[in-house]
This record gives structure tokens, sequence and C-alpha cells, in this order.
């Protein structure tokens, strides 16, 4: 190549690389999403292995919990029957209360929750550098996920369905700073819109009148997003006035330790609506509202 | 019997040099499948190690020992392999990736033959500035997207992290060419 065509093709480099960040900042600035083959190649290539490696790890883990480190596994025991014989007691009085409760509802015509399937998936990755979260889980498009589903663990909400390949998918966490829940005080019943802040907390933006203390719950209102309501989202850490003295700023620090995720479950929620529209439309109807939705 | 042995020997001696955990094997499909597996590394082993408490990026150093040491058109392919695994195992908005080794590659390829990479400062400048690069560029993504609540000491102290142990790293890959130089580079 002579020094003519070289200085034009650096020249030319220069230029692309000067503009690819003005086209990056053009775009939607989503993450990847289904239709595109070409990734989901790439995508399946690496899942055998990420596989074979969250099986082997597993594997190693519970060999050692079951079997070797058993001289915890005895004081824990010790510990756990005297909190089953405090929290028999409470049960009992709890279904007392499910039962009036339940009939409350029926006596005001409240409508009964409606029915959720869960299905589990075991956690397979975690996107490690704290800036976009997400992890990878073990069940996909051929077991009926889809783009927007909620994820949620046995402490609360863990995120939604972001992307699905045929045996995995990947879930955006509550904390990734694009992440939005619309959530509930549980203890004042005010709602609001949580929004993730990166790695390891959300904020809750509120009205300075409003009451709020360090230590409150939130829980999901099941107004938007396919959470069902009453799901446990965080708890309060720090409350800030702005400086424009109209807001508060709320710290909230998730319920569920996305780091120590092991096994998460999807909410597959049915919407009777959605349904009819997809038996007159079709089902690939459904598929893209779902992926409207999960945009 | 000692036949086979020996030919399995001869065999193993021919494998062993490719099967080494390098950037560059001088091999396209090699670079590929070690790429694939510093990308399943990055998301399997590593979360599993730290448990969030310590943040490494893995893939960076790596391909940036990759950009200097390849010609452009291996160096992008390979760049662009690491960029689409990163951005379709996470919540990265599409394209982040490829933008950001675009850039670094592009800043690379004109600036390394004004280099000797014989000497250690090339290479840990190299691998500071583009984990600064790639550091930078989301931070500012981020901050268009969800505004300032998101710089906190726990968002500044993650960043060094991946900074310093980029450093490290990338020195730890480009080991072999300290003293020696990359192919090509005049003595």
């Amino acid at each position: 190549m002579g020094d003519h065509s070289k200085k034009i093709l650096a020249m030319a480099l220069l230029v692309g690389a000067l503009l690819a960040p003005f086209v990056f900042f053009s775009t939607p600035m989503k993450a990847w999403e289904n239709p595109h083959s070409a990734l989901l190649v790439l995508q399946n290539a690496m899942y055998p292995i990420e596989r074979l490696w969250q099986v082997a790890a597993s594997g190693v883990s519970h060999t050692w919990q079951r079997y070797i480190g058993l001289s915890e596994a005895a004081n824990q025991n010790l510990k756990l029957r005297s909190q089953l014989a405090a929290m028999q007691s409470r049960i009992m009085d709890y279904d007392e209360q499910v039962q009036e409760t339940g009939r409350l509802r029926k006596l005001l015509g409240f409508s009964g929750r409606s029915d959720k399937r869960l299905i589990a998936a075991e956690v397979i990755g975690h996107n490690e550098l704290g800036q976009f979260e997400s992890i990878r889980i073990t069940r996909g498009s051929s077991d009926g996920v889809r783009v927007g589903m909620p994820v949620v663990a046995a402490d609360g909400v863990v995120g939604k369905v972001i992307r699905t390949g045929m045996h995995f998918s990947d879930v955006q966490l509550l904390v990734d700073h694009d992440f939005h829940l619309d959530v509930l005080l549980q203890r004042t019943r005010v709602r609001g819109v949580l929004s993730g802040a990166a790695h390891t907390h959300c904020t809750l933006q509120l009205h300075k009148r409003v009451e709020i203390r360090i230590g409150d719950t939130l829980i999901t209102s099941g107004i938007v997003g396919g959470f069902p309501k009453g799901l446990p989202v965080g708890r309060v850490m720090r409350i800030t006035y702005e400086t424009d003295n109209v807001a508060q700023s709320v710290t909230v620090e998730p319920w569920v330790d996305h780091n120590r995720l092991e096994e998460v479950m999807i909410i597959f929620s049915p919407d009777p609506e959605l349904e009819k529209i997809a038996n007159a439309a079709g089902p690939k109807w459904l598929d893209e509202a779902l992926n409207m939705q999960g945009r | 019997m000692e036949q086979t042995l020996g030919r399995l020997r001869t065999a193993w001696t021919q494998v062993k040099p490719l099967l080494r955990f390098r950037p560059v094997s001088g091999y396209l499909w090699l670079d590929t499948i070690m790429l694939l597996l510093v990308g399943t590394l990055h998301h399997t082993l590593l979360p599993s190690i730290t448990h969030g408490v310590f943040a490494i990026d893995l893939m960076t150093p790596w391909l940036v020992t990759t950009l200097v040491c390849e010609t452009l058109p291996r160096g992008l392919f390979l760049a662009g392999i690491g960029a689409l695994i990163l951005e379709t195992h996470s919540a990265t908005p599409a394209g982040f990736y490829l933008c950001t080794y675009w850039v670094i590659a592009v800043a690379i390829h004109l600036t390394r033959s004004t280099l000797s990479w014989r000497h250690v400062m090339p290479w840990a400048f190299t691998f500071g500035l583009s984990q600064l690069w790639v550091v930078f560029f989301a931070t500012f993504v981020l901050a268009v997207n969800a505004g300032s609540s998101i710089f906190t000491w726990m968002y500044l102290r993650v960043q060094c992290e991946t900074l310093l142990t980029g450093i490290a790293l990338g020195m730890l890959f480009c080991h072999r060419y300290l003293g020696a130089g990359i192919k090509g580079e005049d003595g």
C-alpha cells in the first residue's frame, strides 16, 4: 500500500472513530433484543460452556455443603429447630388472619388474585462490571419465556426478561439504571416509580410532603410491568431533600442480593384481554406486543 | 504399543503450543475460540469468585493486546466479536461496546508504529488509557440515561478497581512481548 493510500485510510479511520459516538447516541440506546439471528448464534455458541460451568460449580458447592461442611449444618439445625417452634405459633395466627381477609374480600366483592404460573430457573451468569446490570438464567423461549416477563426470588423482585435464547434468557436487574418499577410504600400506601441507580441500590423521587421513614418497605403496586401486587422490593436506606425544595430523593436497598442469586422464578402472568386478541390475530402478534412491553 | 505412544507424544508436542491461554496465537480460529472462552470466564468464573465485591474487566485488556499485535482487519473482527459477547450478555445499550472498541482499535492502529512495545510503559499506558476510555464512555452513557444519581462513592470505587485490574491483567497478557517486541517491529 502506498503512502498516499495509507494516509487516506488513516484519515477515514480517524473520521470513523470521531463519528462513532455520535452514531451510537443517535440510536434508541436499548439492549439487543431477539430478532437479530446472528447474535443469537453467538449466544447459543457460548451457552453450552456456561451451562457446563454452572453444573460443575453447583456440583462442587452441593458436595461441600451436603457432605463436607456438616458441622456448620448441625449448629444451623439446632437454631432452626428453635426458630421453627416460634414460627409455628405465628403461622397459626396468620392462618386465622388469611381466612378472615378472604371472608372480608368476598364480602366487599373484591376479585381474587389471578392465577399465575411460576417457573424456576438457575442463574448461570452475571454481568460483573457494575454499569449495566443483568444476569443469565437457564430458561428460554422453548420454555415459554418472553421478553418483559417479571422475574422474582424468595426475597423479592429481581428484574425482568430483556432477551431470550432457545434455552436461556437475560434478565435486566432491578438496580440497572434503565429499570423502572411502579411501587407502593407498604406503610403509607403512597405510589411512586422506582429507578435503578447502578450496582447496589435504587432511587425513588417523592414529593417532600410524603411521609416516609428509614426502614420503610416498598412493595410492587401491581399496576404496570406485569409484577403482581405486594411483592417485596426493598427498604428505605436514606432520604435526602432536593435543592428545589419540592422533592425528596429516597435511596432504596433491594431485598434481593443480586450478587448471590442462584435460583429465580419467572412469573407467567396471562392477561385475558391479550389472549383474546392473540386468538384473533395469531400468536406472533402477542410476541410483538410483549416485546414492545419489554421496551 | 510404543509406536502409538510415540505418535501420541508427537501429536501432543504439536498441539501443546496451541493450548496456551493467550490473546494472539497466529491462528484466527484459535483466537476466536479463546475469545469465546474469555467471554464465558468473564460471565461465569469471575462473578462466582468475586461475588460482586470486586470488579474485573477481562475482555478489554485481552482485546487491547490483540489489537496491538494483530493486523487491523483481524483485530477489528475479534474486537467486534468481543463487543457482541459483552453486549449480548448484559443490559448494555446495543452498540455501546462496538463503538468503544472501534475507537480503541483505530487509536491503537494509528499510534502503534510510533511506540516501542519492548518496554513496559507503552503497554501500561495503552491498557490504562483504553480502560479509562471504556469507563469514561460508560459513565457518560449512564449520565445521559439516568442523571447524576448514579455517581456514588461505590460507583467511583468500582470504576477505579476496573481500571487498576485492567492494567494488571493487561500486563499479564503482554508479558511475552516485553523485551522481544511485537511482530514487524523494527529491531
